[in-house]
């Protein structure tokens, strides 16, 4: 029987979602190593990441670990001015999406069975409903209001843990 | 001693064994044992239908794995989609395969009333019921005295009951010890003649199955099902009506007096709420379908919602062809999951054939397939 290793083959996808996805960069604006590959056994979750123009930083200030393998879970973010000294932002409104790339470049090749809520209080956005229905690397995209044009982070979250 | 590495076994023993089935909380009888009884027998009792000939089993039929062997289901007409099997059929968090019921239990009212199906009505059914001593009795000893039907709301119950012992009978059509879970079984035991039992031919397509065929991704988990939705491209078939799958679905499910946030559930407020507080919008729904077990695969044929594949080889093919194989009106966007999908080899697609016909568990014991003498 020929040995057959599917971290491989999922890492090289893996690899490719990973170099489309905005840069990783921490709170203090560091950029992060990309990780090796997006088997969820070897990325970290990152939980500051900057808008794809830089203006916003978003973090999530909870998110379970692990992500529960179909169950539906909540997570929550707030934003912040992408410049020092990082004012938060209570008036700002995000919006959320999650799916699976897939390896493409753009988009989803699918997104959740689920219509998530969010509430916004005090600058804290609360995500209900969140669902991850298959095993792999997922990413959130919050997308940005607070004047002007809206303004993207795009979060690379595994599933799952059972 | 079979040479996976170790990622690769553990994404073997994700697949098996086939654990207990996932408590119901909507239905706290899902495991009495008086339920199963009279659930097994009205699953054959044909008094239901309008013409007092159609049963549950006319279309789950135990000699097809609980399927009907045809292409399309056949009650009083010929419907518009395939008969899913009913094995494992516990282990699903949406019903039919556009998941217009959220409960195993709620699942029977929309056949007892669809006119293709068993062309009936609610007060039928529950009449049914109540006007025969047997099953009166049968029915009080599990949910108390059967209600006069003096109202719409004491036939709903009647007819909630009913569907409440069919899931409990419904809940032990269980697919066990399939070769492919006495293999795995003797891996975990670090058994050195593990690959005796599995041919070559099935062991290759295992590995195509976790690996980079990316079956997985869907047929995840002990019953090869993520339970979910998916539009896989299929195009419209020359002649048959539009199916939108489970966008047309969402509404049908939370109008239902049956729902599981609904008067006769169990438990309205736990994980049913949730399930219908974030449904998704029907529009991204169009042409989705949920992915069925591929235990006993080897079994149901015909395949798809619309049995248009007689056989898996032509499924597989389907699969293999890739964005191609959706020449024609697609419902819906195809799910750019599947172009992970590789060309396939006719050698690898018999490999993936083998591994599925590895599969088919063993029989049920002889007396769940069968009408009991008595509720």
């Amino acid at each position: 029987m020929t040995r057959f290793t599917p971290i491989l083959a999922l890492g090289a996808l893996g690899a490719l979602a990973g170099l489309l996805v905005a840069p990783a960069c921490n709170a203090e604006g560091m950029k992060m190593p990309m990780p090796m590959s997006d088997t969820p056994a070897h990325f970290k979750v990152v939980r500051a990441v900057y808008t794809t123009d830089h203006r916003y930083l978003v973090k999530l200030l909870s998110l379970p670990a692990p992500i529960p393998y179909q169950e539906y879970f909540r997570l929550r973010l707030t934003v912040f001015s992408a410049r020092p000294p990082h004012a938060k932002l209570p008036h700002a409104r995000v919006e959320i999406k999650a799916g699976m790339r897939h390896g493409l470049k753009h988009g989803f090749a699918h997104g959740m069975d689920s219509a998530p809520r969010l509430a916004t209080r005090d600058g804290v956005t609360t995500v209900s409903g969140m669902f991850f229905h298959m095993m792999g690397p997922w990413v959130l995209k919050a997308t940005v209001h607070a004047g002007g044009k809206p303004s993207t982070a795009y979060f690379k979250l595994p599933c799952c843990g059972k | 001693m079979a040479a996976f590495g170790a990622a690769a076994l553990a994404a073997i023993y994700a697949l098996s064994p086939l654990g207990a089935p996932p408590p119901d909380a909507t239905d706290h009888l899902a495991n009495d044992a008086r339920a199963v009884r009279l659930g097994q027998y009205l699953f054959f009792y044909p008094g239901f239908s309008a013409n007092g000939r159609i049963a549950c089993s006319s279309c789950h039929q135990p000699a097809h794995a609980f399927s009907d062997g045809r292409r399309l289901a056949k009650g009083l007409a010929i419907g518009t989609r395939n008969t899913p099997t009913l094995l494992d059929v516990a282990y699903g968090h949406w019903f039919f395969l556009d998941g217009r019921a959220d409960s195993l239990w709620a699942q029977p009212v929309q056949v007892f009333e669809n006119p293709k199906e068993m062309g009936s009505t609610r007060l039928r059914v529950a009449r049914a019921v109540h006007s025969r001593p047997a099953l009166r009795r049968a029915y009080a000893r599990v949910f108390g005295p059967i209600p006069p039907l003096s109202g719409e709301t004491a036939v709903e119950l009647v007819v909630a009951n009913v569907g409440k012992a069919l899931e409990a009978y419904e809940r032990e059509l269980i697919s066990r010890d399939a070769p492919f879970d006495r293999y795995v079984a003797a891996l975990r035991r670090g058994d050195h003649d593990a690959d005796t039992l599995l041919s070559p031919a099935a062991r290759r397509g295992l590995a195509l199955f976790i690996g980079p065929a990316h079956c997985t991704l869907c047929h995840s988990g002990p019953d090869f099902s993520d339970g979910e939705f998916h539009n896989l491209g299929l195009p419209s078939l020359p002649g048959r009506p539009l199916d939108t799958g489970r966008a047309d679905a969402l509404h049908t499910l939370v109008t239902s007096p049956f729902k599981g946030t609904g008067a006769f559930s169990d438990h309205p407020n736990g994980e049913a709420r949730q399930k219908l507080e974030f449904l998704p919008r029907p529009e991204s729904q169009l042409g989705k379908f949920k992915t069925p077990t591929l235990r006993n695969v080897a079994l149901t044929a015909p395949y798809m919602h619309d049995g248009r594949f007689t056989t898996l080889r032509q499924v597989l093919q389907f699969y293999a062809e890739g964005k191609a194989a959706s020449r024609g009106h697609v419902v819906g966007q195809r799910e750019a999951t599947l172009n992970l999908i590789p060309h396939l080899t006719p050698g690898q697609i018999s490999d993936l054939i083998a591994f599925l016909k590895s599969l088919t568990g063993a029989p049920l014991r002889a007396a769940l397939t069968r009408q009991p003498e008595m509720p």
